[in-house]
C-alpha cells in the first residue's frame, strides 16, 4: 500500500489518473492487442444472450490478451455482468461461442473452468473461517494438505489478513471482506480471474487505495483480470484496456486515453467523463482537417482529427472541458474565428484543484469548461454573468456522427 | 407507552426544586414504574402469563397427582395435603413412580417410542429435505402455491387423515389392489396394524413440520455461494454437502426436533394404525389414565415423558440461540 501512487480524490472529469500500463515496466510497451502475432487468451465470437424476450448481451466480439487488466464498463442493464457470467460458466451464450486459451467452453460447467471470480457480493462461505474459505478451492482439487496450508498462508500474506485467519466473515470489516474475497479467488492461480464490482461495496477512500493494491497483485501474480464495473474512473485508472458497454453491445473497445481522447460515438464521449458536444455541417472535409459550421457553437470548427465525411452532412463535434480555455480577452491565436466563441459565465463550481465553469453562449448552448486554479485564488479572475471568449485548439475536438 | 413524564426526568439539583406529580396521570405512572410496570413490561408479561396459566400450572396438577395414590373417587386419587386432627397430612408416595421401574413394559415402551420417533423423524428428514429443497429453489411464483400444497392437508381433520391411511394400507385396500392388480404381488401386504404402519402415519403426518423449517432456512440461502463453490471447483454434490447442508443445519435440527418430540408422545396413529404389540408410551398413558384410572401412575409416566424431551428441547434452545447469534452479529 505504501507503493502506491497518492490516491487523492480527483473529480471525474480530469481524465485517467496513474493506469497500469505505465506502471508497467517503461521500457517495454504492453500492447498486445497491436501485434497480429499475440494470440488472445480470451475469445469472444458473436455471442447473445437472451433471457426471454430480453436480449442481455447483443452480438459481442472481443479478443482478451494475456495479462491484460480488461474492464468491462457500463451503467445497469448494459449487459456487462451477464458477459462476465458467461465467462465464468454460470450462464450459457443463447449464439455465438467463448474461447479461453483456444478451448471452446461451450457446455462446460464452472467448476471445469480455468477460471475464478470474485462477486460483487464476495459470497464469502459464513459458516466458515477466513482460512477455510480461501482453502476451499484447493480442497476441491485434492491439493496435499501441507500445500494447502504453505499456499493459504501466502496469499492470506499478500492480502494482509494473517492475523484474521481464524475469523468468520460476519467478524470482519467490508475492506477485509473484500480482502479475503480476492484472497479466495486467487489461491487457484487461476490465469484468468474475473471480478464483479470488486470495490464497489467499499467506501471511495478506500476504494481509492484498494485499486492500486489490485493492480499492484495483477501484476505481481501475471493473472489476467476481467473487471466488470460501472465506474468510470475506476475503469480509467486500472485497466489496460476498457470494452465500453450499452445495451447490450460493444460501444468502443480501447485504452483509457484512446476512450477518453478519441471516442468513437456520442454515447462513449458522454459516458466517459463530461464533453461538450457541438451539433453542425461539414463544410470541408481533407485528409488532415474538418471545418464544421455550427450554429450551436456560434463559430466554425477546424478539428485535425476526423475522417472523411462528405460535405454537408450532419455531424458533432465533442470537446472535452479541460480543453476549453476561458479568458476575458479575445485570444490573440484567434483564426478567422474558428474555434472562437462568447458567452456567458452563469455558474463556477470551485473544487480546490480545479474550477468548473458553466457558460451560456448566444444559441442558448451550455458549455462546460474546466480550468486549473494555477494561482492562489484571492481574487476572482473570471466571476458570474462575465462576458468571456471560449476558444481551443485544432486538436481539441472529435469529429462524430452518431 | 409510558412517556416518561417531566417531573421523572432527572432533574439538576439547587436550579429546580422537584416538582411534585401534578395530575393523576403522573400519579398512575409514578406507581407503576416503581412496581416496575411499564409497556414493554407489558408486553412481556402477556406470554409469561400465557405460560404460567396454561403450562407451568397444568404441569403442577400433573406432579401433585403423580405423588398421590389411586383411589375410588371422584377424582380418582389421594389428596395431597388433608386436615386430620387439626393437623396437617402431607401425603407424598412415589408409588406411582416406583410402577414405571418396577414393570419394564414402560421402560420398553418409553425406548420403543423414541425408536419409533427416531426412524419416523428420519424419514420425514429424507423426504422432507428433498421437498424443501425443490420449493426454495423453484422460482418465486411458484414457491407459494408449493407451500399452500404442503400446508393443505392440516384442513381436513388429522383424525380423518388418520383414518383414510387405513383405508390406503388395510389387506383390502387401495395400496394392496393397486399392488395385486398390477401383478406386482399376488396376496395382500400386511401394512395395517404394524409397525410399518405406524411410520408411515407418523412420517406422512409430521413431514410439514419438518418441510417449513427447512424451506424457511434454505430460502434464505444465498444462492451466489453455491455459484461461488462451483466456480472454486466444486461438483453440485460436493457443493451440497460442503455448503447447502451446513448452512441448512438450524432448519433440520429445529424440523427433526418439531417432529420428534410429538413423535414420541404420539397417541392416535399408534392406536388406529398400530398393532396390539405396537408399544408406545403415549398408549400406554392413555391406557393408563383411562382403562386402569390409575392417575397417580399415569401422571408419572407424563412426567418422566416430560424428563425424557427436555434434553432434546434443550438442543433446540441451544441451536436456536446460536442462529440468532449469528443474525444479531451480521
Amino acid at each position: 500500500m505504501s507503493d502506491a501512487p497518492d490516491p487523492r480524490p480527483r473529480p471525474a472529469a480530469t481524465g485517467p489518473i496513474g493506469k497500469s500500463p505505465a506502471a508497467k515496466s517503461p521500457a517495454v510497451k504492453f500492447e498486445p492487442w497491436h501485434d497480429p502475432a499475440a494470440k488472445p487468451y480470451i475469445r469472444i465470437e458473436k455471442v447473445t444472450k437472451r433471457f426471454g424476450d430480453f436480449t442481455a448481451v447483443d452480438n459481442v466480439s472481443l479478443s482478451i490478451y494475456r495479462g491484460e487488466f480488461f474492464s468491462l464498463l457500463g451503467g445497469s442493464g448494459s449487459g456487462k455482468t451477464t458477459l462476465l457470467r458467461m465467462l465464468a460458466g454460470f450462464e450459457q451464450p443463447t449464439e455465438g461461442r467463448i474461447f479461453i486459451d483456444g478451448v471452446d467452453m461451450a457446455g462446460i460447467p464452472p467448476y471445469d473452468r480455468p477460471v475464478n471470480m470474485m462477486f460483487q457480493s464476495y459470497a464469502l462461505f459464513p459458516h466458515m473461517t477466513v482460512e477455510n474459505n480461501v482453502a476451499f478451492g484447493l480442497r476441491q482439487d485434492g491439493v496435499p494438505k501441507d500445500e494447502i496450508r504453505t499456499r493459504v498462508a501466502e496469499m492470506l500474506e499478500l492480502v494482509k489478513l494473517t492475523p484474521f485467519a481464524k475469523r468468520k466473515p460476519h467478524q470482519l470489516s467490508g475492506g477485509q471482506r473484500q480482502r479475503v474475497a480476492l484472497a479466495r479467488s486467487l489461491v487457484k492461480k487461476p490465469k484468468l480471474l474475473l471480478l464483479d464490482e470488486p470495490l464497489g461495496a467499499l467506501d471511495k477512500r478506500l476504494r481509492e487505495q484498494t485499486q492500486f493494491e489490485l493492480v499492484n497483485i495483477q501484476e505481481k501474480l501475471g493473472v489476467t483480470f476481467v473487471v466488470v464495473t460501472h465506474d468510470q474512473e475506476e475503469a480509467m485508472t486500472m485497466s489496460t484496456r476498457i470494452a465500453v458497454m450499452d445495451h447490450g453491445a460493444i460501444a468502443q473497445v480501447g485504452t483509457p486515453t484512446e476512450i477518453y481522447e478519441y471516442p468513437n460515438s456520442r454515447f462513449t464521449a458522454e459516458f466517459i467523463g463530461s464533453v461538450n458536444m457541438f451539433e453542425g455541417n461539414i463544410v470541408e472535409s481533407e485528409p488532415d482537417h474538418s471545418l464544421i459550421r455550427s450554429v450551436e457553437a456560434g463559430c466554425d470548427l477546424y478539428v485535425t482529427h476526423t475522417a472523411h465525411l462528405a460535405a454537408g452532412s450532419h455531424c458533432w463535434v465533442a470537446i472535452r472541458p479541460e480543453k476549453v480555455s476561458i479568458t476575458k480577452e479575445k485570444p490573440a491565436e484567434a483564426d478567422g474565428g474558428r474555434n472562437v466563441t462568447r458567452g456567458v459565465v452563469r455558474e463556477i463550481a470551485y473544487l480546490g484543484d480545479i474550477s468548473i465553469y458553466q457558460i451560456d453562449l448566444a444559441s442558448g448552448k451550455r458549455v462546460r469548461a474546466t480550468a486549473p486554479n494555477v494561482t492562489r485564488r484571492t481574487e476572482l479572475p473570471i466571476t458570474w454573468d462575465d462576458e468571456v471568449w471560449l476558444s481551443w485548439r485544432p486538436f481539441a475536438g472529435v469529429v462524430l456522427t452518431d | 407507552m409510558a412517556v416518561p413524564s417531566p417531573s421523572a426526568a432527572p432533574q439538576p439539583s439547587g436550579i429546580l426544586p422537584p416538582v411534585a406529580p401534578r395530575t393523576l396521570k403522573d400519579r398512575v405512572l409514578r406507581v407503576t414504574r416503581r412496581l416496575g410496570l411499564t409497556g414493554r413490561g407489558g408486553v412481556i408479561l402477556g406470554p409469561y402469563a400465557w405460560l404460567v396459566l396454561f403450562f407451568f400450572i397444568p404441569f403442577l396438577i400433573v406432579l401433585k397427582i403423580s405423588v398421590a395414590e389411586p383411589a375410588v373417587g371422584i377424582p380418582p386419587f389421594t389428596k395431597l395435603i388433608e386436615w386430620v386432627d387439626g393437623g396437617l397430612d402431607v401425603h407424598v408416595r412415589f408409588s406411582g413412580f416406583q410402577a414405571l421401574f418396577d414393570d419394564d413394559l414402560y421402560l420398553l415402551a418409553y425406548l420403543n417410542s423414541l425408536k419409533i420417533a427416531f426412524v419416523s423423524t428420519l424419514c420425514c428428514l429424507f423426504i422432507g429435505y428433498p421437498m424443501a429443497y425443490a420449493i426454495a429453489t423453484a422460482p418465486e411464483k411458484r414457491r407459494g402455491p408449493l407451500l399452500m400444497l404442503i400446508i393443505l392437508p392440516f384442513w381436513t381433520s388429522f383424525l380423518i387423515r388418520v383414518y383414510a391411511w387405513m383405508s390406503i394400507l388395510k389387506d383390502e385396500g387401495l395400496l394392496n389392489n393397486l399392488l395385486l392388480s398390477l401383478g406386482i404381488i399376488h396376496e395382500p401386504l400386511k401394512i395395517l396394524y404394524m409397525d410399518l404402519a405406524v411410520y408411515i402415519g407418523i412420517t406422512y403426518s409430521y413431514l410439514p413440520f419438518m418441510i417449513l423449517p427447512l424451506y424457511a432456512t434454505l430460502e434464505k440461502m444465498d444462492h451466489t455461494l453455491l455459484e461461488a463453490a462451483a466456480d472454486l471447483g466444486a461438483r453440485p454434490w460436493k457443493s451440497f454437502l460442503t455448503i447447502t447442508l451446513p448452512l441448512s443445519l438450524p432448519g433440520i435440527v429445529a424440523g427433526s426436533l418439531l417432529v420428534f418430540i410429538p413423535a414420541v408422545g404420539e397417541f392416535v396413529i399408534p392406536s388406529l394404525l398400530g398393532g396390539s404389540d405396537t408399544l408406545m408410551i403415549g398408549r400406554e398413558l392413555w391406557n393408563l389414565f383411562f382403562n386402569s384410572r390409575d392417575w397417580p401412575s399415569a401422571s408419572a409416566v407424563a412426567i418422566a415423558l416430560l424428563a425424557f424431551l427436555v434434553g432434546p428441547i434443550m438442543i433446540f434452545q441451544h441451536f436456536q440461540g446460536r442462529d440468532q447469534d449469528k443474525g444479531a452479529a451480521r
